[in-house]
């Protein structure tokens, strides 16, 4: 019971908007239910809103067409909405209106007509599709009205202008507006051109309007005009489809055109088979192989639709060829084969392709169709009002307080200029809320002088979101006057105004709604002053974005002058705000990729980089405008500016790595540092298996040496080097340049005697660097990423260095290195040690250093004590005396380790144990104590092995003076301090007592 | 987005997308006992019932090569399968996994009268029809849907886009565009 309840409660807020409806539906008129959704709509998210928006059409369109008058305006008013899915909805909804009421075109077209303009394509796609369908429920509209009005008129010119406009579009840079142009123009041509009996006609199209339904007599809408448009527009049609760039998908929407126009209108046959033989013989180059496949399939398909009609009786034989051609069976093509022929038909529209228009007159199929059987509503109405009612039935859902603002501003003007004062009739109220008014106004404008001009400017700029009409309006008759004044005209008028407004938008403080962009993008011309407002946007922080994509916008649709704007951003590339710069950056990265700009931005990168040769850095650096050298030198800022460009370039392009190492070369070495600095990211972005990088390694250019070390550092930094990479060090190192410091970068990637073989010259270098190459080989880099595989383990490293052959290296180097192995503790630990001693001890003869390493490794580890007695005793029976300096640090380490090391000392043959007590006399006494101490069992056991002779070793210097002072007594204290020191300086000037005598290396 | 192609090609493409899944031919065949004996079953067969009816003949085989797991993820998501030719909706995309479907769909969409001239694109992206392929075709197919929906202007990019992805994955993409 609990559940039901819960799930009641809950259903019921789920569905509360839903319902609240129904509810008061049963109370409220349809008007107020508008009325309450369309306060809904203001406040909430795209998504609702457009639910909520889709319920207003649906009950203003079809539940109650009476109120779509008296809402119109509050829909139409989300033309401006930040969602582009919103505006896309207004000119569905303008659609569905017009075709309700057509006498709503009067007043929607201009909406049309701004949003075909509007800023993002998908709007203007969505407008391009709606006016497919407007253009002919206006001309059907127009064809029913028997008298034009001159709003009518008006309406129809807007609707001309708007179809010249999207037929321009099949020029658009945009691939998806072509096609949607592509559609709209093949919608034209069916339109325009009439139908006849052997005419495929959709069933849902049998009701449009075409040329055939066009009365010859109508007072206003001329059929020869049409017809010379339509056959205008098939002329473009063909002639976009040989272009040799068409896109992919642009050609297939243009091969299912010609298809569509051949079927329903049959008289195109002839040229929209020749189309297709002439595509199929010259396919574009520019397409893709798969691309191609996707084509010959429609082709196939098309030619396949086109054989089906009855009317392609003429051309069986070429489309066959062609089917034949793109891999169709002769029996499939049989199958398509329409059967039965209509001569008759074909005789009925060549009249028409040959251009003989007059016959169709006579011709009885084509005698003007009966007058359409819809009525408009409004037009039965319409007579009886007059024509100051309709007038005022037409302002008043118009007004407003903006409105009302603009006409008084408006008349204010007129009334200011006696000569046109005139202008002021009744008929001008209606003029001036409708297109024109922004024309006439912007004309007479530009008739005065500049007062009158700056007040109208302002009054734009006060509220440039609403006044863009005007403001545009402007801007061109500015432009005409002077084309008017040619050639002797002057732009300053014009320069004067966009500069006004560009700037004027500058100083407002909100930008989202692309004023800017759209005004400039709009601009017949851009001027000077106009271009160095846009710069100036482009170096504010805060509209940067919107200044370089409408830079961007510019260099790609005004191509006469696309290079002067292109060098504006490459101009920006080195601003001194990084905001500005790496804005610039991106955008130039993006226009990198178009072939045509490629040149030019690589030409400017370099010819920066390049300026790094010089001795100072030139004053174009310092916003100077010539490149004259000043007296400045080179600093690490302007060592960054000549390279920004160059550097963001690099990872997209490689094969620029070779001018930067050509201009390396030559730098100076403040400039060779600052250049070591910056080059990190993009080096990394190219990554090892960049063939340039790789071929930079193999021919290392002399003087760059140092660059291609920086590169194999960065590259090898964060991962272990590959194979390929290691292979072209290694020839480097070999072959051309034998530094082994190139090896450095690489060392984890070559062999263990390689490796070996380098060590003397690697421990050589500079402490830092020999510290570095430590920390590869013992894996202890302080960076992130896969430990890479050294070739040596730490125990074959420290065993390699005390095999060092000493006339390779000078032994202070090696006792270095290997105070870098004891260094690190956590590699070099007790086993490790001990069984790098029980290696090196088992060597003949005893590498020197191995009693140093004993020592140091029992300093480290006391436990290891037990091991270093029976290395100890081992070392004895290798007769350890002949090796002088072993020898020498064998004694000392029994002297640190007596007691334990007494019954070693025992061992040794008595003239070694003379010796030792010459050494250190201090420890005779204590080891004949030590014998002395020995248990009766003690002594049974091991006394019994101390001959005679080494008692008498022990006993006999029992008389002799005190040995005179041996200076490595002073040594024991060092070594406790220095053991414990991991300081580099200190070892590096420190050296192990028993080694005293190589200090003179 | 919509994509047509046989029922096996699992919904798993498609998350976070608006798609729909097709098929195109008069039936919905699924692999059977050998490739010669597939199970076939007409458009109005739940998934449900073909569920029960696989159970029935052979669990085991069905489990082990997946089609019961794709049945019971389908039969979540919707009754049965939908025909595309049957479906009067409006997509901006068409996605097939054989060229044969490709065709068809095609064919249907040319056969149907023009209207709202509204643009679709139809993609084909061969994968072979086995349980393998069409994991590896998902992820490829549900990489392209993604790229396509991060684009600012799908029509604009779509050529490069889907240049980008043939060359990547090494298999021809045929690519069209019809209109309702």
């Amino acid at each position: 019971m609990a559940s039901d309840v819960r799930e009641q409660a809950h259903g019921s807020v789920a569905s509360q908007l839903h319902s609240s409806e129904e509810d008061r539906a049963f109370d409220m008129t349809t008007s107020e239910k508008v009325v309450e959704l369309l306060n809904q709509a203001a406040l909430i998210s795209t998504e609702e809103k457009l639910i909520v928006l889709k319920q207003v059409q649906e009950l203003i369109i079809n539940k109650d067409p009476s109120l779509l008058d008296n809402f119109l305006d509050e829909i139409i008013a989300f033309q401006t909405d930040k969602s582009i899915e919103v505006r896309k909805f207004v000119i569905g909804f303008i659609e569905e209106a017009c075709k309700r009421d057509c006498e709503l075109l009067l007043r929607l077209i201009a909406n049309l007509n701004m949003l075909m303009r509007d800023e993002s394509v998908n709007v203007v796609k969505k407008a391009i599709l709606t006016l497919s369908q407007l253009y002919k429920v206006a001309l059907q509209w127009l064809v029913r009205t028997k008298s034009v009005s001159d709003m009518q008129e008006a309406c129809w010119d807007m609707v001309t202008q708007l179809k010249e406009d999207v037929l321009a579009l099949l020029d658009s840079d945009n691939d998806g507006v072509r096609t949607y142009a592509i559609k709209f123009t093949e919608s034209l041509i069916i339109t325009l051109s009439p139908r006849t009996p052997d005419s495929d006609t959709p069933k849902k199209q049998e009701g449009d309007i075409s040329l055939d339904k066009i009365p010859k007599d109508h007072t206003y809408i001329r059929y020869d005009t049409l017809c010379d448009e339509g056959k205008l527009a098939l002329e473009q049609l063909l002639k976009f489809m040989v272009h040799p760039a068409i896109s992919s998908i642009n050609l297939t929407a243009a091969l299912g055109s010609l298809a569509t126009l051949a079927r329903q209108r049959p008289m195109f046959m002839s040229e929209v088979v020749q189309a297709y033989e002439t595509l199929h013989a010259n396919l574009p180059p520019t397409l893709a192989k798969s691309q191609v496949s996707s084509v010959r399939k429609n082709l196939k398909l098309h030619l396949v639709s086109v054989l089906k009609h009855p009317s392609s009786v003429d051309f069986q034989g070429q489309i066959s060829t062609l089917l034949l051609d793109l891999g169709m069976s002769q029996s499939e093509i049989s199958r398509c084969t329409p059967a039965t022929v209509q001569p008759r038909k074909r005789l009925h529209h060549e009249p028409y392709v040959e251009g003989k228009r007059t016959k169709m007159v006579e011709d009885d199929d084509d005698k003007e169709e009966p007058a359409p059987v819809v009525t408009p509503k409004s037009s039965s109405t319409a007579g009886t009002q007059s024509s100051i009612d309709l007038t005022a039935e037409f302002l008043l859902p118009l007004l407003n307080p903006e409105n009302v603002a603009n006409l008084v501003f408006c008349f204010w003007v007129l009334a200011t200029s006696a000569t046109i004062s005139v202008l002021l009739s009744p008929q001008l109220g209606v003029l001036i809320f409708s297109q024109v008014r922004v024309k006439l106004l912007a004309r007479l404008v530009t008739q005065f002088e500049g007062g009158k001009k700056n007040d109208l400017l302002q009054f734009i700029l006060e509220d440039m979101r609403g006044r863009s009409e005007l403001a545009f309006s402007l801007l061109f008759h500015e432009y005409n006057e002077y084309l008017g004044q040619q050639p002797s005209g002057s732009l300053d008028s014009y320069e004067h105004c966009l500069f006004t407004l560009l700037s004027g938008l500058q100083e407002k403080p909100e930008q989202r709604d692309g004023l800017f962009t759209k005004l400039v993008l709009e601009a017949p011309v851009i001027t000077d002053s106009a271009l160095e407002v846009i710069q100036r946007y482009c170096e504010d922080e805060s509209r940067v974005y919107l200044g370089m994509s409408t830079l961007k916008e510019l260099i790609l649709k005004r191509p006469s002058r696309q290079y002067q704007y292109l060098n504006v951003l490459l101009n920006l590339s080195s601003h001194e705000k990084e905001k500005v710069r790496s804005t610039a950056l991106s955008f130039i990265k993006r226009m990198y990729e178009k072939e045509h700009l490629k040149d030019c931005i690589e030409k400017f990168a370099l010819t920066y980089m390049q300026f790094l040769v010089h001795p100072n850095p030139p004053s174009l650096l310092f916003g100077a405008g010539e490149d004259t050298e000043v007296a400045a030198s080179w600093t690490e800022e302007t060592v960054r500016q000549c390279l920004y460009l160059y550097l963001s370039l690099l990872p997209i392009n490689h094969c620029l790595v070779h001018e930067l190492a050509a201009v390396y070369t030559e730098a100076i070495a403040d400039i060779k540092r600052s250049v070591l600095r910056v080059i990190e990211q993009p080096i990394r972005g190219m990554g090892m298996s960049s063939p340039d990088l790789l071929l930079l390694v193999e021919y290392c250019p002399k003087g760059a040496e140092t660059l291609v070390t920086r590169c194999l550092h960065i590259l090898t930094d964060k991962v272990p080097p590959s194979p390929e990479l290691v292979e072209r060090v290694r020839d480097l190192y070999h072959k051309r340049v034998p530094d082994v410091r190139f090896l450095i970068p690489v060392i984890n990637g070559l062999e263990k005697n390689e490796v070996i073989q380098a060590l003397p010259k690697l421990i050589k270098l500079n402490p830092i660097v020999v510290k570095e190459v430590f920390n590869r080989l013992l894996g202890t880099q302080h960076s992130e990423g896969s430990p890479s595989m050294s070739p040596l383990t730490p125990g074959e490293l420290l065993i390699a260095l005390h095999n060092i052959d000493s006339s390779k290296c000078d032994m202070k180097s090696i006792i270095k290195a290997t105070n870098l192995c004891f260094g690190e503790k956590n590699v070099y630990t007790s086993e490790v040690l001990a069984v790098v001693m029980q290696q090196l001890m088992e060597q003949t003869p005893l590498p020197i250093l191995l009693m140093r390493t004993v020592i140091q490794s029992l300093t480290m580890y006391p436990r290891l004590a037990g091991f270093v007695m029976n290395i100890l005793a081992r070392l004895i029976h290798k007769q350890v005396w002949k090796y002088p300096k072993v020898w020498e640090g064998f004694v000392k380490c029994c002297q640190r380790t007596k007691p334990q090391s007494y019954n070693v000392l025992l061992q040794l043959p008595p003239p070694q144990l003379a010796s030792v007590f010459e050494r250190c006399p201090e420890m005779r006494e204590p080891l004949l104590q030590h014998v002395h101490a020995f248990t009766p069992h003690q002594v049974h056991s091991i006394q019994a092995h101390i001959p005679a002779s080494v008692m008498a070793v022990l006993e006999a210097n029992s008389r002799k003076p005190e040995p005179e002072p041996q200076p490595e007594l002073h040594h024991p204290e060092i070594i406790e301090e220095r053991e414990v020191c991991c300081d580099e300086a200190e070892v590096a000037t420190d050296l192990f007592f028993c080694f005293v005598m190589y200090i003179r290396v | 987005m919509s994509c047509v192609s046989h029922v096996s090609l699992s919904l798993h493409s498609k998350r976070g997308f608006d798609v729909r899944s097709f098929g195109t031919g008069t039936h919905v065949k699924l692999p059977g006992p050998a490739p010669d004996k597939p199970n076939i079953y007409d458009f109005k067969t739940t998934y449900e019932q073909m569920y029960n009816d696989l159970v029935r003949k052979d669990k085991e085989l069905y489990t082990q090569n997946g089609i019961l797991h794709m049945l019971d993820r389908n039969k979540r998501i919707k009754t049965r399968p939908e025909r595309f030719q049957s479906c009067k909706e409006q997509f901006d995309l068409v996605i097939t996994c054989e060229e044969r479907v490709y065709d068809q769909v095609l064919e249907d969409l040319n056969s149907r009268e023009q209207e709202s001239l509204q643009p679709v694109h139809v993609i084909n992206v061969d994968i072979q029809d086995n349980h393998e392929e069409a994991t590896l075709g998902a992820f490829l197919i549900c990489e392209l849907c993604q790229c396509i929906q991060h684009t600012d202007d799908m029509e604009n990019e779509m050529d490069e886009l889907l240049q980008e992805f043939e060359e990547k994955s090494q298999r021809p993409f045929l690519h069209t565009v019809c209109f309702y």
